[in-house]
């Protein structure tokens, strides 16, 4: 790798210009500038590492070669008169995730940081495919397809199924004045490579085939700052842009059932065979779009030691690609002369426009020494002005035209969404007296939702269902009203509780249904009337400087009382403590533990075909997720100023229960689809372990060796032995995966490193 | 054949260093370093209350040293662009005359201490902060909820030393590093743990964002000095703090998936999950929660053929329901109404 050679000759030449520049014990140079810094080189030499099938996991955000790399490097040059200043900062240098940044700055006068990060992905290391993608962005299979299916079993393995995000950055802020302040930023991040995403070719759901969908796309921001300071007062006005760039428009995937001319692949549903069984199917991608910020904000210091504080911003988003045919199957099946028409009616493209305001308005006021009393008010308005284009048909998975009676009212216009929502809040906090001080305060959150009113068709309204439906949303307006209490009691200066407790209603107008497919008693649980309950508690005990110990415990109970179906409990509680211990002047220990856990409760109904409303049907599932995470670590001094050391462990264990049940035993037609049972829980445990030693050789030099061992294991059901093809297994049908599962591992490595400190 | 190449790099790099520097054999610093004393500054209109920096450092000499090599150091001990920045320590700590005429000590003689003990209320201490700092990232501190809960600016950024600069008592750690953030601890992370122990805990969780990485912080997401928007996120909104990243989400779509517009949070758990992309609950559940149409969204999805085994259908496989509905954001593609295409 030759830019790591030359990464390698350049802090060796630093070294030997650094020796140059001085004697012994004289501060080093550079250029005419006092240079300090610390410079890391090393490697790493594994024990035992997961194979390159089985990296995903280990490698998922960072890179771990077996080479030689720069841990840590910080160059550092300051002007003589400490006027100016140069940094040079770099991390994991050599490797695919490393990062630099360069910052300079003359003291009050400017400032300029420039940052290079790379950020890898891994999704799948162990993936399996037979597609070939040639051009970028089109998988192409041979006709006739491959058959039986159970050959994609034994497709050549992918390589790697990830991405990485390079981010470029740069900041340069002037401070002309002391009163004045002038800021640009530019951006850009540049994300390439690939990750899983699946194509549907069955209708409605029983088939679909996945691949790796390159990803090539660039989001370029910029900001702009100025901000003026007077006396008691502050002003900024603020711009800021954002362009999203996607190479990809569109993602082309061949289907493996496709049958004609030849037979279908062994394997395959007989209801792939259905014709017209499209042969490729086109789906879009994430569309170039734009946006543009303006914010005015203020603040000014008002007599009685209150001070008000306001912000003003509009934003404009614009999104105006190129539409997609409705479908690029020759013959899809149904009225082909209903999508000929709507293809001739279908505008260019969207036309997307979204205006959003944005106001905040906060008042604080220390009315005593003991008293402090804020009001905020706060509006987001998210005003979507894009075209609502009407539809007369569209091309389900690139099979069937769906149109006329077929229609469902929701697909007959594409609707916007747009929202109003209000804030509004106050609270008091009085101390009542020496230890104890109250807070009592009051929120209020009011969503508006845009309500129209549209008459369903006879021909579409279900057995039981509504003949008028309210789009785009359900309910057009909810209020939630949120009274709070909070004591602090400080007994002593180093010890502080913290106790508090919320209730929080919403209510809304009435729940009507946007669509007549959905069941009428269901109620979305972010738009439901909901009662919720919040504790908390935090200790703070800072007893001596060199102990600190921290412990918190939060409850809430959400409770959806009217919630038939739908979400009706969701409960979250977490505990933990925390603390850092310096018993000796050598040694340091820290220790913390957090136990988190969630509960959910929700009623479903299995409908279909003519059972749309058996009560028998019902379901209730119980979803809960805990959460154990440990760690503990010591630094010590062994031998002063010679030999420091010190270890850190961490644990994390996460498991998830998907519980399911029938109050009634399902009886009709399709009874068995609606029974309900428990699936297998799902565990993953994480074990990691640090330990490292550093000696000082000399003043200036120091090695460090660092052992690290890292364990990751998962027990999950939905992917343990998943494979691109999973028959028999009679659930999964024809959908082809790519088999992505991730594998247990245990790593142990070495990392050696010199260190140069001056 | 890799250890070798690393072994022989690390020779040559402590020959090349014994060579060049006689006094490499010297003794390794201690942990405190004394730095060197700054030039000094002009001496207090006679007088005044004000003492000047050259009196301060005569009794903290070690603080005052250590504070010279910062940032805010420099510019008031060296470079003050006015009166107020000319005095130096007395800028932050008050007026000294009459603590140094009663001798000193913690308190004596109205200074201000900024330790965790001192008398000064929080409030006060933080006035003086934000005297300087009151714009910017500032600008809504006041009423925020950090505010609200009595926090210093000290309980999160040490202004006397530089804990990442030259000088500086050990050696850096790998990770997300701010210049001139002036954190009481190395990495942001650490500061917000003091407090948030449950968030600091989800980056363990097996679907998490690169923070544990040292790629984000909490920062990333949040302007912890307070914002206009809640949970002190830096952007307007949710969604925009989000689109920071993840801009492809941000549409308009021709398609809208409502959730989405009003709210990421509405699936996503933004510190940290046990379900892939960091959602609240395992898909196909968070997915029924909201839709109960007709067929296979309205089913349990259970195998009454191989309980046991609970084999994976095609609905709760890996990616379940978006395998399918992939564009679930939103899709812009005239057939995707339902989000397959």
């Amino acid at each position: 790798m030759s830019y790591r050679r030359a990464a390698g000759f350049l802090l060796a030449g630093f070294v030997i210009s650094l020796a140059g520049s001085g004697g012994a014990g004289a501060e080093p140079e550079v250029f005419g500038l006092k240079a300090s810094g610390d410079v890391e080189v090393g490697g790493r030499v594994f024990i035992e590492r997961p194979s390159p099938e089985d990296r995903a996991k280990f490698e998922e955000y960072r890179d771990l070669p077996e080479s030689a790399f720069s841990p840590y490097l910080r160059l550092r040059g300051d002007s003589k008169d400490d006027f100016y200043t140069v940094e040079i900062f770099g991390e994991n240098i050599g490797q695919t995730d490393q990062k630099f940044q360069l910052h300079s700055y003359g003291v009050g006068k400017f400032n300029f940081l420039f940052l290079w990060d790379q950020i890898p992905h891994i999704f799948c290391t162990n993936c399996r495919t037979l597609y070939v993608e040639n051009p970028q962005a089109t998988f192409s299979l041979p006709t006739p397809r491959p058959s039986p299916l159970s050959v994609w079993n034994s497709a050549p393995l992918i390589d790697e199924v990830g991405f990485r995000t390079d981010v470029a950055a740069v900041a340069v802020g002037f401070t002309p004045t002391p009163a004045w302040d002038i800021g640009l930023e530019g951006s850009a991040r540049f994300k390439h490579g690939d990750r899983p995403l699946g194509t549907a070719f069955g209708t409605p759901g029983n088939q679909g085939a996945e691949v790796a969908a390159p990803i090539e796309d660039t989001t370029y921001g910029a900001h702009l700052n100025l901000g003026f300071a007077g006396k008691g007062y502050q002003l900024q006005f603020g711009y800021d842009f954002s362009l999203y760039n996607n190479d990809i428009d569109a993602l082309r995937v061949d289907n493996p059932c496709f049958g004609l001319p030849a037979a279908l692949p062994a394997g395959c549903g007989a209801g792939s065979g259905n014709p017209p069984a499209p042969a490729t199917g086109q789906g879009s991608l994430a569309p170039d779009n734009v946006a543009h910020t303006f914010t005015l904000a203020g603040g000014v210091n008002l007599p009685l030691n209150t001070r008000l504080t306001s912000s003003f911003s509009y934003s404009l988003r614009f999104q105006d690609q190129a539409f997609l045919p409705f479908t690029i199957a020759p013959a899809p099946g149904g009225d082909l002369a209903a999508l000929a028409q709507a293809q001739a009616n279908l505008p260019a493209s969207l036309d997307g426009q979204v205006n959003i305001l944005r106001f905040k308005l906060t008042a604080t006021s220390r009315l005593t020494e003991d008293l402090t009393a804020t009001g905020r008010f706060r509006v987001y308005d998210y005003d979507d002005n894009s075209s609502e284009i009407p539809f007369t048909a569209y091309v389900e998975d690139d099979r069937q035209v769906v149109s006329g009676a077929d229609l469902p009212i929701r697909a007959e216009l594409a609707r916007r969404y747009p929202y109003t929502k209000y804030d509004a809040g106050g609270d008091l906090r009085y101390q009542l007296f020496q230890p104890l001080t109250l807070k009592v305060a009051f929120d209020w959150e009011q969503w508006i939702r845009e309500a129209d009113q549209v008459v369903v068709p006879a021909t579409h309204v279900e057995v039981g269902g509504d003949s008028v439906v309210h789009v785009p949303r359900e309910v057009f307006k909810t209020n939630q009203y949120t009274p709070k209490v909070m004591l602090d009691y400080t007994p002593l200066d180093w010890l502080l509780f913290r106790f508090g407790y919320a209730f929080s209603t919403r209510t809304g107008t009435d729940y009507l249904q946007a669509s007549e497919e959905q069941l009428a008693l269901l109620r979305k649980y972010d738009m439901a009337d909901r009662d919720r309950n919040r504790w908390d508690f935090l200790a703070d005990i800072m007893a001596m400087d060199n102990l600190t110990f921290a412990a918190t415990f939060s409850y809430t109970m959400d409770d959806y009382g009217d919630s038939q179906f739908g979400l009706q409990d969701a409960n979250n509680w977490a505990a933990g403590g925390d603390v850092t211990w310096k018993p000796l002047e050598w040694l340091s220990l820290f220790a913390g533990y957090v136990h988190e856990e969630w509960d959910t409760q929700s009623r479903h109904k299995r409908r279909s075909g003519t059972e749309l409303n058996n009560p028998t049907f019902d379901w209730v599932s119980q979803t809960d997720d805990r959460y154990d995470t440990v760690r503990a670590g010591f630094n010590v001094v062994i031998i002063p100023q010679r030999l420091e050391g010190g270890a850190n462990y961490n644990f994390s264990i996460g498991r998830t229960n998907m519980n399911a049940s029938n109050p009634l035993t399902p009886v009709g037609t399709g009874s068995a689809s609606a029974v309900a049972a428990n699936f297998p829980e799902i565990e993953t445990t994480l074990n990691q372990v640090n330990a490292f030693l550093r000696y000082w050789i000399t003043k200036n030099f120091s090695a460090k060796v660092m052992y690290s061992w890292e364990q990751w294991q998962q027990s999950d059901f939905r992917f343990d032995g998943l494979l691109p093809f999973n028959f028999p297994n009679p659930n999964t049908g024809d959908t082809i995966f790519l088999g992505m599962d991730p594998q247990n591992y245990t790593a142990h490595w070495f990392t050696l490193s010199l260190g140069y400190h001056f | 054949m890799r250890v070798t190449r690393v072994v022989v790099a690390a020779g040559a790099l402590i020959a090349l260093a014994l060579l060049v520097w006689p006094s490499s054999l010297a003794l390794p610093p201690s942990v405190s370093i004394a730095a060197e004393p700054p030039a000094k500054a002009s001496p207090p209109e006679a007088g005044n209350a004000y003492v000047g920096p050259e009196t301060c450092q005569e009794c903290h000499e070690d603080s005052f040293n250590h504070f010279a090599k910062t940032r805010m150091g420099r510019l008031f001990l060296k470079h003050p662009r006015d009166e107020w920045e000319k005095r130096g320590c007395e800028s932050c700590h008050g007026p000294g005359k009459a603590h140094v005429d009663a001798g000193g000590g913690k308190g004596v003689g109205g200074i201000i201490s900024f330790a965790k003990d001192s008398p000064t209320p929080v409030s006060e201490r933080n006035a003086i902060c934000l005297r300087c700092h009151e714009g910017k990232a500032r600008l809504f501190w006041e009423g925020s909820p950090h505010d609200n809960r009595g926090l210093a600016c000290t309980n999160c950024h040490l202004v006397m030393r530089d804990i990442l600069g030259p000088g500086s008592p050990g050696l850096p750690r790998q990770g997300l590093t701010k210049p001139d953030a002036g954190l009481a601890k190395p990495t942001v992370i650490e500061v917000c743990r003091q407090c948030h122990l449950r968030q600091a805990a989800q980056q363990m969780y097996s679907s998490h964002m690169p923070v544990r990485e040292g790629k984000m912080d909490c920062t990333s997401c949040h302007n912890p000095h307070g914002t206009v928007t809640e949970k002190l996120l830096k952007a307007n909104s949710l969604n925009d703090t989000c689109f920071q990243c993840h801009a492809d989400k941000r549409g308009p779509f021709l398609w809208e998936h409502p959730p989405v517009v009003e709210s990421c949070a509405n699936c996503h758990s933004p510190h940290g999950s046990n379900h892939e992309n960091m959602l609240l609950f395992p898909k196909p559940r968070l997915c029924q929660q909201c839709h109960i149409e007709q067929r296979h969204p309205t089913s349990p999805q259970t195998t009454p053929t191989a309980p046991a085994t609970r084999l994976p259908g095609e609905f709760i496989a890996f990616r379940a329901c978006v395998t399918c509905h992939r564009n679930i954001h939103g899709s812009n593609h005239p057939s995707g109404y339902r989000f397959t295409r």
